[in-house]
């Protein structure tokens, strides 16, 4: 197995921050820590060269110098690419981050980098790109070469890593299924006489964060605003001409509103698995008001409806394919001056 | 309440003379269950099919599958509310035919919307499919059933679940005369030491028309939540008549369920079993969801409860009603510990949980059910030739998320999957 | 617009206004037709209020005569 191994120009004893913008170059072997790494890996793996490339050199020029180092590395056709360990080195961790990840997607060879859980790079590179923990200083040297060189074996064999947990590296934010020996409620009633015995315990599933958005300004005069009306709820014309899935949707649509002042039953249906439509067929303005806002548009309460509304189906919506509908949707309503959004939720 | 539990299991279904079951083979005859089918003028005709696993067959158009249960002895009758008086059941003795399933498969005569159109159910009774689907471990009476004098989809369901249950119990009677393999006796004993009391939370769908669950013969979509001893869960009190088939909880795991089996394992050993609370999910608004969430709260606290298993049927917005309900007990002072089933996505990289609250922090995942799965061409299909939803031919091979397979997210508690972290 | 205001809250929805059934968020088949219009006209100029709304973290909006 041929592995090339990345460090920054303080690890290869070329220098410290004077000589942090040493450019990318390349050495036969193992170069510093490479020294340990090899002597981790054993005799199933070689490091047939080392990459060096000054901390400064790449934070500053970055996009010039993550192909040079890549191009450098390729001339060794390696199996697997190791970079670091970076420790809690902020701009070292960057440049491992990028590497691997370079390694991986442009030139389809595995890579895992080392560093501490709290460094910078763990944050922008964790989804893409395998990072094996560490301490934070150097101290740990001995632990995290041997830790890394356990992942970069079961890489250069071409081995899928198993979970995060069991392979020892920092969770990538993907969630996949594996067997146990005993039920999901067994496992609870598990966890739950170990609670009530006062005993820590640990959650099968983090409780998920969202993004917040910072709120638009309020609108300053609803009698010039340009309102559209958008929704979840499956709402399309007989016959759902354009095939909305009933679940799991991959599409959102918009339709005229024309000079309608209201929805009538019959001029619709309900491409929604998760609800009972019976009442929004007898009155689709259950689902999308359109009659109190044609009122409002004729009072001067607002000043106009957009001619169309917007709909998708949001039974359950794959969360990153809703996003990119809202985002589609939000550009196309940019697009025509619209000033506000009535999103209706089923 | 003591409840003593026969098994009779059931490796082989074939079809002769007589029906009768003898060393793991039940053998049916045939012109018999179709006439007992048949005995609803509602049903217009029945096909009988049988499957095993591992043997390569594709079920189409799944609805309920029904573990045999027939009481030999005691008050009640096996499945209360439907195969005789809705009178107290889980005491005396049982008879179930184990590992076997009466498993109706049809299509519903009118065209339906909404949360009432029909949802494929599909069992794979080889691999890959079945590492994850119900019913791919037991051995199926495949009930292939026509419409017939039914007047609405309601109607002809009514008839469905009806023949289902009288043919489980029919069949299950011809062990009546003879000698267990194996006997386990079911009492909630009041254990000779302080043990924690945990009651479970059973929470089911009870949406209305086709997302129903049935308690004694009755829809559970008006109620309020209730206190069953697990006894009656055992004899079938609770039947399943949630069509969103996907996540539908099937009667033979109401009646087997993990929670149950877990709690009665341990109970007297390291657990006080209090009971099953059993509460609907799908509450129309929030006021109805936190209504019901305080009712469990309550009913727990009566019990006296230390602690909580809490499980729930389907997903989508009965998440909110069970986040609630968590949140409630755990407000009263009872800790709990939930079953959770995952989204994610494709690639496990989305959120996994619909709704949450900050209480809920012992969760046990059953895994991700919208990963992907590529099942190869079956040896065989039952149910029609195309899938009933996507269209597609169903004797090719199929690329579909886990969840449209047959009551797969109860399945994937049973068979110890969950999501971990890569 | 949701009956889940709940879980708009936690999702980070800003402006919230709530609706009354997750089957029909404006829609109160109950009433009489007209009562339902009027009804459903107050739910959306709620909806146009909430926008005139300075507001900044999720916010929810309790319409009036809404029901439970």
């Amino acid at each position: 197995m041929r592995v090339v191994h990345y460090v920054n120009q303080f690890f290869a004893g070329i220098g410290g921050e004077d000589q942090a913008n040493a450019p990318p170059q390349a050495r036969p072997g193992p170069v510093g820590p490479g020294v340990a790494l090899q002597q981790a890996l054993g005799v199933d793996a070689e490091i047939v060269g080392t990459v060096i490339c000054g901390d400064g050199r790449f934070a500053d020029h970055e996009e010039d110098t993550a192909p040079a180092v890549l191009a450098l590395i390729e001339s060794f056709a390696p199996d697997v690419v190791v970079a670091g360990p970076a420790f809690s080195a902020g701009r070292y961790g960057l440049a491992c981050g990028r590497v691997c990840r370079d390694v991986e997607r442009l030139q389809g060879r595995p890579a895992v980098t080392a560093m501490h859980p709290e460094n910078a790079a763990v944050e922008l590179y964790r989804g893409d790109v395998v990072i094996v923990p560490t301490a934070a200083a150097a101290l740990g040297m001995q632990d995290a070469v041997t830790a890394l060189a356990r992942v970069t074996l079961k890489l250069g064999r071409g081995e899928a890593l198993g979970p995060a947990s069991v392979d020892g590296y920092l969770p990538r934010g993907r969630r996949l299924n594996a067997r146990t020996d005993a039920s999901a409620s067994a496992r609870a009633l598990d966890m739950l006489l170990t609670r009530l015995r006062g005993e820590p315990f640990t959650t099968e599933v983090p409780l998920p964060r969202y993004d917040r958005v910072t709120p638009p300004t309020a609108i300053a005069d609803a009698t010039r605003m340009r309102l559209a009306l958008v929704t979840e709820a499956g709402l399309v014309p007989p016959g759902n001409p354009d095939r909305l899935e009933w679940v799991r949707a991959t599409k959102w649509l918009k339709y005229p509103l024309g000079a309608k002042r209201d929805l009538e039953a019959g001029d619709y249906e309900v491409v929604h698995g998760g609800y009972d439509a019976a009442f929004a067929m007898q009155d689709p303005d259950r689902l999308l008001p359109l009659d109190a806002a044609r009122e409002l548009e004729r009072l001067g309460e607002i000043g106009a409806l957009l001619d169309d509304y917007y709909v998708t189906c949001g039974n359950h919506g794959i969360l990153s394919q809703m996003a990119t509908h809202a985002r589609e949707i939000a550009i196309d309503l940019r697009a025509q001056n619209v000033d506000a959004v009535l999103l209706v939720a089923t | 309440m003591r409840l003593e539990l026969a098994s009779f299991p059931v490796r082989r279904v074939v079809l002769g003379e007589q029906t009768a079951w003898r060393d793991g083979m039940l053998t049916l005859d045939g012109g018999g269950v179709r006439r007992l089918v048949l005995e609803d003028p509602r049903i217009g005709d029945v096909g009988l099919e049988i499957a095993h696993p591992g043997d390569g067959t594709r079920v189409l158009r799944v609805l309920d599958s029904v573990e045999p249960l027939h009481k030999v002895a005691g008050p009640s009758c096996a499945f209360p509310g439907f195969n005789g008086p809705p009178i107290t059941a889980g005491a005396g003795r049982t008879h179930r035919l184990a590992g076997c399933s009466v498993t109706v498969v049809t299509e519903f005569p009118f065209p339906a919307t909404g949360v009432q159109a029909f949802e494929e159910g599909i069992i794979e009774t080889s691999d890959p499919g079945a590492a994850f689907c119900a019913g791919a471990d037991r051995v199926h009476l495949l009930l292939v059933l026509t419409p017939g004098l039914a007047s609405t989809n309601v109607d002809y369901d009514d008839a469905v679940r009806r023949a289902a249950l009288r043919v489980a119990d029919r069949l299950a009677s011809v062990t009546a005369a003879l000698t267990p393999a194996d006997v386990e006796t079911f009492e909630l004993t009041a254990p000779g030491r302080a043990l924690p009391r945990v009651v479970w939370l059973h929470q089911v769908r009870a949406q209305g028309p086709m997302v129903q669950s049935f308690l004694y013969g009755h829809e559970m979509s008006g109620m309020v939540p209730t206190v069953l001893h697990p006894n009656e869960l055992l004899d079938g009190a609770i039947v399943g008549g949630n069509y969103k088939t996907g996540s539908k909880t099937p009667t033979y795991l109401h009646t087997r369920h993990p929670s149950l089996r877990a709690l009665y394992t341990r109970h007297g050993r390291d657990v006080d079993f209090a009971g099953v609370i059993v509460a609907r999910g799908h509450h129309e608004s929030e006021f109805l969801k936190q209504r019901s969430a305080h009712f469990v709260a309550k009913l727990a606290t009566m019990l006296r409860a230390d602690g909580a298993l809490c499980t729930y049927e389907a997903t989508g917005n009965t998440h909110i009603d069970f986040m609630l309900t968590v949140q409630a007990l755990e407000q009263t002072g009872i800790a709990t510990s939930s079953v959770v089933h995952e989204y994610g996505g494709p690639q496990g990289t989305d959120a996994s949980l619909v709704d949450f609250v900050p209480e809920a922090r012992a969760l046990a995942s059953s895994g991700g059910i919208d990963r992907r799965l590529r099942l190869p061409a079956p040896r065989r299909v039952i149910g029609g030739t195309h899938l009933a939803h996507r269209g597609e031919d169903a004797s090719g091979a199929l690329d579909l998320p886990i969840q449209e397979l047959y009551a797969a997210t109860a399945s994937m508690n049973a068979r110890g999957w969950r999501a971990v972290e890569h | 617009m949701t009956s889940l205001a709940s879980v708009a809250l936690k999702v980070g929805a800003n402006r919230i206004v709530r609706g009354s059934r997750f089957s029909h968020p404006c829609g109160q088949p109950g009433l009489t037709p007209d009562a339902e219009r009027a009804w459903r006209l107050a739910l959306v100029r709620a909806a146009v209020s909430a926008l005139r709304t300075t507001v900044t973290e999720p916010t929810l909006f309790e319409p009036e005569g809404s029901p439970a």
